[in-house]
Parts: C-alpha cells; sequence; structure tokens
C-alpha cells in the first residue's frame, strides 16, 4: 500500500479519536448536568412528604400518579440513582420521616420487584434493591410477607453485589428459616460469595442467631467448603452455645480449614469435650496436618491446667515454626510462674527462649491480649 | 538511488503501519478506559456494601533506604489510614542515614528479639524493633543492603497476615485506598495481585491521607509528569485489566496474595524492574502450574507519590525503568507469542516489547525516516507538516482528556485557568520533552552491563502531609 495511504488512515483515527473524546466529553456533561436536574426534582418531592409528616400532617394513599411516578424511578437505572442521592440528601434533613414518605404499599412494592426482576442489567438491579433495602427495611420489618420470596430470585443473579443487596434485605427483615434456605441456595449453586462477606451478613442478621446457627449446623455436610467455613466463623462470632454440636467436626472427615476454624470456636468458648481433642492434635501431631497442630497449641490457651501446660512447654522445641511460635504464645496466655519461665531460658533449644522471651515482652507492652482473635483461615 | 526510494519507502510504510496500530490501540484503550471510570463512578453514587467491618487484614510493607526526609509522614499517612486491621512493616535496608533513627525516636519503638521466619532468603537481620502504642503495629527491621527487592523479601517473611502491600517510602497512601483495593478480592476469590492507581503529589495538599488542596505541580517536569501518569492509567491499564493482561503494578502500590507470591519465589534481586518482575513472575507461575488467577486494577485506590522535579532526576527514573523493561522483557522471553501463556503473552507481552522497550528505537528511525522522505520527496513538505501537526494535536487531545477525565472521576478539581497550563504543558511534552524522554531511554542500555544493579540517586523533597 502506498506510504501516503497509510498517512491518511493514521490521520482518519487520529481525527476519529478526538471526535470521540469531544463526543464524549459533550455527552457526560450533557448525562450530569440532566442527573442533577432529576436529582433536585426528586428532592422537592421527598422534601415536601417529609414536611408534612414532619408538621403532624398525615399523607394520603399513593394516588395513580404518584404509583407512576415510583414505577418510573424504578424502570431506569439512572433516575435509580437520582432518587437516591435525593433520598441519602433528604434523609439527613428528615431521618424520622423519610421511610415514612416513601412506604410503599403492598400492591406497589411488589409490582416494582417483579420489574426489577426483569432488568436485563445486573447494574440496574444492584441499584434498585440496594435502593429498595434502604426505603423499605423500616416498612417492612413487621410485615414482611411475600418481599421476601423475590429475594431468592436476586440470589442467583452472577453480580456478587446483587446477591449481597438482596441478603441484606433477607438479613433486615427475614427469619432464620429464610437465611437458612438462602444459604443453603448460594451454596447448591456454587456461587462465589466470599465468606468474609457472608459472615460478616449473618452476623447482622436480625432474628434469633441460635436458631440460625443450629439450622446452619444440621445441614452442615451439604454446604461447599468456603460456606463451611463462613458458617463456622459466624458460630464463633454469635453462637456461644452450641459447642457440644461441633465436637464432631474435629473428628470427622473435614479438611483441615473446617478443623482448624472449630478450633478457633473452641479457643473462644472452650468446653471439656473438645479438650482431649485438641490435646490430641498437638500430642501426636505426625499424624495430622502441621496446620491442624499449629492451631491446636494456640486452641490450648484456653484450658489453663498443668497438663496443658505440660504439652505446650514441650512443643517450644517443635520443629515446626508455628507450632513452637503458637506454644510459647499460649503459655503466655495461659501463664508462667517465675520459675517456669526460668525452666525455659534455661532451656538448651535457642528458638525456644527467642520466641518465650519475644511474646514475654509483647504480651507486657502491646495493648493487644496476645493470642487474640485472628482473622479467620490464617494459621499464623 | 531508486534502490534508496524504494528501502525508505517500504521503511516508511513499515513505520506507518506501526504508527496506525499504535493510534488503534490507544483509541481502543481511551473508549473501554472513559466507560470502566463511567461505570465505576456511577457504582460510586452508593456506599459499598462489600466494605465489610472484619476487613481482610493486611500487612503493609515499606522498604526504606536513605528515607529520613520522608519515611516519618508516609508512616503517619499510614496509621491514619481508614482500615480496621493491618500492620506496618519497615525495612531499612541498611540506610547510610538516619532513616532507622528518626523513626525509633519519633515512635517511640523498642527493639526486640524476634524470630522471622525465611521463607523467602534475604540478607540477614541487623535488629528488629517495635512498637505497641499506635493504632496499629509498627515493625521497624534494620537489615543489611541487598536491594529493594531484598527489603520486601525480608518485609513477606516478617509479615503477619496473608495479604501484603507493597509500597515505596515516599509515598503517601490516600486514607481509603486499604478498602478499596482490597474490594476486587471480596469480589473475586482467584485474584493474586491487584494494582492501585498512582498520582502526583507534587502541589497537593494531604493531611491524613486526605486531599485538602489539589492543584498542578508549580514545578514544569513534575507537571508534565502528573498529565503523563493520567494518560497510562487510563489508556492502558484498563485495557489490559479486561482480558487479565495486566504486565505491572507499580512498585508504589501493590496488593499481594502471599502464599502465591512465596510459592513463586518472591521478588527477584537480579532486577530493577522488581514490581514488573513479580507481575510477570506470577502470570507465569499460575499458568504453568495451572492455578485459576487474576491480577486486577483498582483505579479508585490511590496513592500519593512524588515525582522528580528537575529533569537530570527524571532522566535517571527512566533509565532505570527502562533497563528493568528490559531485563523483565529478556527473563521472560518464553513469553513472545507464545499461545500457551494466553493473552497476557499474545497482546500484553508483544505491547510492551515494540511501543515500551523498541519504541525509542522505532521512534528514532521514524524521525530519520520522517526527514528522509521529505527530502526524497516521498511526499511533499505541506504534507509532512499536516501530518506532524494531526500528531501533536492527536497526542495533545489524548494527554489533556486523560488528566481532565482522571481528575473529575477522582472527585478533585483545578482552578479553570489550569486549562491553559494543560494546554501548554501537553504541547510541551509532545514537541520536547518527549524527544528528551526518547533518547533517554534509547541510550538506557549503553553501559548496561556495568551498571545494571546502579539505582541512580534522586532528590527527595518532605511531603506535605500536616
Amino acid at each position: 500500500m502506498s506510504f501516503s495511504y497509510l498517512i491518511y488512515l493514521y490521520i482518519l483515527i487520529c481525527v476519529c479519536l478526538i471526535a470521540f473524546e469531544i463526543g464524549w466529553l459533550i455527552y457526560y456533561g450533557a448525562r450530569e448536568r440532566l442527573q442533577r436536574k432529576r436529582t433536585a426534582q426528586y428532592e422537592e418531592y421527598l422534601r415536601q412528604q417529609c414536611e408534612t409528616l414532619a408538621s403532624g400532617g398525615e399523607l394520603p394513599p399513593l394516588d395513580n400518579r404518584q404509583k407512576l411516578f415510583f414505577r418510573n424511578v424504578f424502570s431506569n437505572s439512572h433516575k435509580i440513582i437520582a432518587f437516591a442521592c435525593a433520598f441519602q440528601n433528604v434523609s439527613n434533613e428528615y431521618p424520622d420521616e423519610i421511610r415514612s414518605a416513601v412506604g410503599i404499599v403492598d400492591e406497589e412494592a411488589l409490582y416494582i420487584m417483579k420489574h426489577v426482576q426483569g432488568h436485563t442489567k445486573s447494574a440496574s438491579k444492584v441499584y434498585s434493591l440496594k435502593l429498595y433495602a434502604d426505603m423499605t427495611a423500616y416498612t417492612w420489618r413487621n410485615r414482611p410477607g411475600r418481599i421476601v420470596e423475590y429475594q431468592f430470585a436476586f440470589l442467583t443473579d452472577p453480580s456478587v453485589y446483587c446477591r449481597t443487596y438482596a441478603m441484606d434485605v433477607l438479613y433486615a427483615v427475614g427469619t432464620a428459616n429464610d437465611l437458612h434456605r438462602a444459604v443453603m441456595l448460594l451454596s447448591n449453586k456454587n456461587l462465589f460469595y466470599h465468606p468474609k462477606v457472608l459472615m460478616e451478613g449473618l452476623m447482622s442478621f436480625r432474628g434469633d442467631h441460635r436458631v440460625l446457627s443450629l439450622l446452619l449446623i444440621r445441614d452442615f455436610d451439604s454446604l461447599s467448603e468456603d460456606y463451611r467455613i463462613a458458617v463456622l466463623e459466624y458460630c464463633r462470632h454469635r453462637a456461644p452455645l452450641i459447642g457440644p454440636f461441633l465436637v464432631d467436626f474435629l473428628t470427622g472427615e473435614y479438611s483441615v480449614d473446617v478443623k482448624c476454624t472449630t478450633l478457633r470456636y473452641f479457643r473462644k468458648y472452650p468446653i471439656p469435650e473438645a479438650k482431649e481433642i485438641i490435646i490430641d492434635f498437638l500430642e501426636n501431631d505426625s499424624k495430622y496436618a502441621w496446620e491442624i497442630s499449629a492451631v491446636a497449641a494456640k486452641a490450648l490457651s484456653a484450658y489453663p491446667e498443668p497438663d496443658v501446660k505440660e504439652l505446650l512447654k514441650r512443643k517450644l522445641s517443635h520443629p515446626n515454626w508455628y507450632v513452637r511460635r503458637n506454644s510459647a504464645e499460649s503459655l503466655v496466655a495461659i501463664g508462667l510462674f517465675v520459675s517456669e519461665k526460668a525452666e525455659i531460658m534455661n532451656h538448651s533449644d535457642r528458638f525456644a527462649r527467642e520466641i518465650l522471651e519475644y511474646n514475654l515482652v509483647v504480651a507486657e507492652k502491646s495493648k493487644m491480649r496476645v493470642g487474640a482473635d485472628l482473622p479467620g483461615g490464617d494459621v499464623l | 538511488m531508486s534502490i534508496l526510494y524504494k528501502v525508505v519507502n517500504a521503511l516508511c510504510s513499515a513505520f506507518a503501519v506501526y504508527l496506525i496500530v499504535y493510534a488503534t490501540f490507544l483509541f481502543l484503550s481511551v473508549i473501554i478506559g472513559a466507560s470502566t471510570m463511567y461505570a465505576r463512578r456511577r457504582r460510586t453514587y452508593y456506599e459499598n456494601k462489600l466494605d465489610v467491618k472484619s476487613f481482610i487484614p493486611i500487612s503493609i510493607i515499606v522498604p526504606a533506604y536513605n528515607e529520613e526526609v520522608t519515611i516519618i509522614e508516609t508512616v503517619r499517612s499510614l496509621l491514619a489510614l481508614d482500615y480496621d486491621k493491618y500492620e506496618i512493616v519497615v525495612v531499612d535496608d541498611g540506610s547510610k542515614d538516619d532513616t532507622s533513627k528518626v523513626l525509633i525516636e519519633h515512635f517511640g519503638m523498642q527493639p526486640v528479639i524476634r524470630p522471622i521466619r525465611s521463607r523467602i532468603s534475604c540478607q540477614p537481620v541487623e535488629q528488629v524493633y517495635e512498637c505497641y502504642d499506635q493504632k496499629v503495629s509498627i515493625t521497624l527491621i534494620r537489615k543489611k543492603n541487598g536491594g529493594k527487592a531484598d527489603a520486601l523479601n525480608m518485609g513477606i517473611n516478617a509479615s503477619y497476615y496473608s495479604y501484603f502491600i507493597c509500597m515505596d517510602a515516599d509515598s503517601v497512601l490516600q486514607y481509603d485506598s486499604l478498602r478499596k483495593i482490597v474490594t476486587p478480592i471480596l469480589e473475586d476469590d482467584k485474584i493474586v495481585a491487584c494494582g492501585g492507581a498512582v498520582m502526583l503529589c507534587n502541589g497537593v495538599t494531604l493531611k491524613d491521607g486526605k486531599v485538602i488542596k489539589y492543584d498542578l505541580p508549580k514545578n514544569i517536569i513534575a507537571c508534565m509528569q502528573a498529565v503523563e501518569y493520567s494518560r497510562t492509567f487510563l489508556a492502558s491499564r484498563l485495557l489490559f485489566d479486561r482480558f487479565n493482561g495486566n504486565l505491572i503494578i507499580s512498585g508504589a502500590f501493590g496488593l499481594f496474595k502471599k502464599d502465591t507470591v512465596i510459592a513463586a519465589g518472591g521478588y527477584d534481586h537480579d532486577t530493577k524492574g522488581e514490581d514488573m518482575e513479580l507481575v510477570v513472575k506470577l502470570h507465569e507461575f499460575c499458568v504453568l502450574n495451572k492455578i485459576e488467577y487474576t491480577i486486577k486494577y483498582a483505579p479508585d485506590a490511590i496513592c500519593w507519590t512524588q515525582a522528580p522535579e528537575r529533569l537530570k532526576d527524571l532522566r535517571t527514573q527512566r533509565k532505570r525503568w527502562h533497563v528493568g523493561l528490559f531485563q523483565c522483557m529478556y527473563k521472560y522471553r518464553n513469553f513472545f507469542a507464545n499461545p500457551k501463556m494466553g493473552p497476557v503473552a499474545i497482546i500484553s507481552y508483544l505491547y510492551f516489547l515494540l511501543y515500551e522497550l523498541l519504541s525509542p528505537y522505532i521512534e528514532l528511525l521514524g524521525i530519520v525516516l520522517s526527514v528522509l522522505i521529505v527530502v526524497l520527496g516521498i511526499i511533499n513538505v505541506r504534507f509532512a507538516i499536516v501530518f506532524f501537526f494531526v500528531y501533536v494535536l492527536y497526542g495533545m487531545i489524548l494527554s489533556i482528556t486523560s488528566y481532565l477525565t482522571t481528575i473529575h472521576l477522582q472527585g478533585l478539581h483545578i482552578r479553570p485557568v489550569s486549562i491553559f497550563k494543560i494546554i501548554g504543558l501537553s504541547l510541551f511534552e509532545t514537541t520536547y520533552i518527549h524527544f528528551v524522554m526518547l533518547w533517554t531511554r534509547a541510550t538506557a542500555l549503553v553501559g548496561y552491563r556495568k551498571n545494571k544493579r546502579n539505582w541512580g540517586t534522586i532528590q527527595r523533597k518532605k511531603i506535605d502531609n500536616s
């Protein structure tokens, strides 16, 4: 091809890019101005409603015009964003009145939910759900009804945000049975849900944690690995009395991560039935993965008994670095007599001396308790 | 003469194709970059619901060598981060100044005998200090000098948590940067590394990691770099992010999964571009071991860093970057057009080879050819001027719009008069600095064998973060 034609082609591409950049800026600017105008209109509407309520008046039932208004808001993601901004701004001024101001009757809310389900773009669903969760958690808390059912359709959406927001609605207004069903659905569909996000969400559940934790533990074997970890971590934070139901996880055919997470549970809520098993993990460590022995060493800090102390002292010389370190931390947490400290400081193992001395210094100087609660999944 | 004519014509055509491919790439990048940033901005209207309270714990590793001027502000900015669970590990790589001393005195650090397990080999520890009075624990490790990569490896060995961030000692993390850089991990469990965006703090007033006042740097060299950084991040990183093809995570701010980095061998001592080398290594390690992985980019996780303000320092920096790029590209030459390594080899590696490593030589050749084609009459002078004008205008528009888009999407504001400054700067950059840097990069490999481990020195200034 002639060199000149190639240069013309290059010039053409450059001109297209320049045109695109300029066009984009104009489009973006126009869009932003439209959004600001929409937000201002919605703010005015919400403010009028709130002022009526604040002055002691009552809002009449939604008429057709208002129903159309709400349906219009939820039909388009840009409008949803504008409404959400307006909602946020007005809720800062009228925190008590705002949710009543947007209280939507049953049929209307269900209509909107049906419509949102039909949005092809996950982004629209996400924004709709978030707005809906914010607006209606107050309205629906005492009469969740069919609104809860609609969340299950969103749980299988590819967008993790959509799933998260659906779960948020369930945490706020669902029952323990609803949440149990939701977790089983997510697990069976093999949908990625970060264990920390799930754990945090379950912790924010407003219903009976004991009932929920027992339901989840009952069907523990049906859960996938990530969900098992999340459920155990949740139990560690919200279910102090279900220890007896978890002992089998230490002895059964479960993964290293499940056993380590269970050990962390027993470190926080020690029960006598678990003690011998944990001691066995550390005493006969050759039979188990090193991670289990290391976490067992840490878990034994919850059992401040003489036989445990002696075992931990012996394990200060263990070949595994983490077992030694955790044994030292547990010994310091349990507490050592001056004579015991002296005995270890005269030990022939240099590492045993160093690791214990380090932990004693940290315990003395640090504001944190040695052996403090570590995030789930960490062995250290 | 006709043979010369034909040769020059053929070379010019090849050079024109080279320019066309690059222009097309930039065009695609800008479209994708702009739409990605726009979508992200829409999402920021809502509170991030993956912003969990029990955060993913992170170890922040700060390798330091002769950083007594900036290290206190850097650590103070880390203490002001809006995040619950993290630790700070500063590794003093045998500094000849008072880097350790200023830290020990300022934070009241105490010497401890702390055993550190060497999962990656590095130079021995001289002393460990710890501090327990701050919001999070701060560990200072003094070690024998071994280079930045060695210091990072020591930091990895000493770190407590499963994820670590590497950053530069002359940088300041924005207060919300940890939350922003961790978000992709909550969305996708396959992420092994995530890069943040680097912006220049020259001319910016920060307080506890928050931008109080933003303005273009007064210094023209720093100002030009501010525009250049925006163009690079918006134009290429976001595009590569789409197909898991990012070959670089800036050494100033990157989040990594510790176990994967250790399994891959940690940072390499033998290269000046250790940040790029690690990322390419992670690509290779995961592909060869059939590990499902993603390397992501979080454009709203911001790290503020200093840009060199003297041309001499800028040239030193760019020479080092080019040598690092060469070392990395050479070390991983098995990536070249290798379909087994995936799109990262076919697209990203090829792009970096042609448009980063070899571009100074190709562009210099292009300049020579441009003169020749006018002399030989292949094109007339007027056409050559039009071409040069379009070339300059294209570069300017790209720089200006990238910078303004980045500023707007980060929620920053500049004075209207600064826009004229940016227009003037982009013209200055496209017509002068670009060619200075071209020559700098083209000569970067001269004396390579003798200087391959020498980093050079760059003048540092105290960051305004009070």
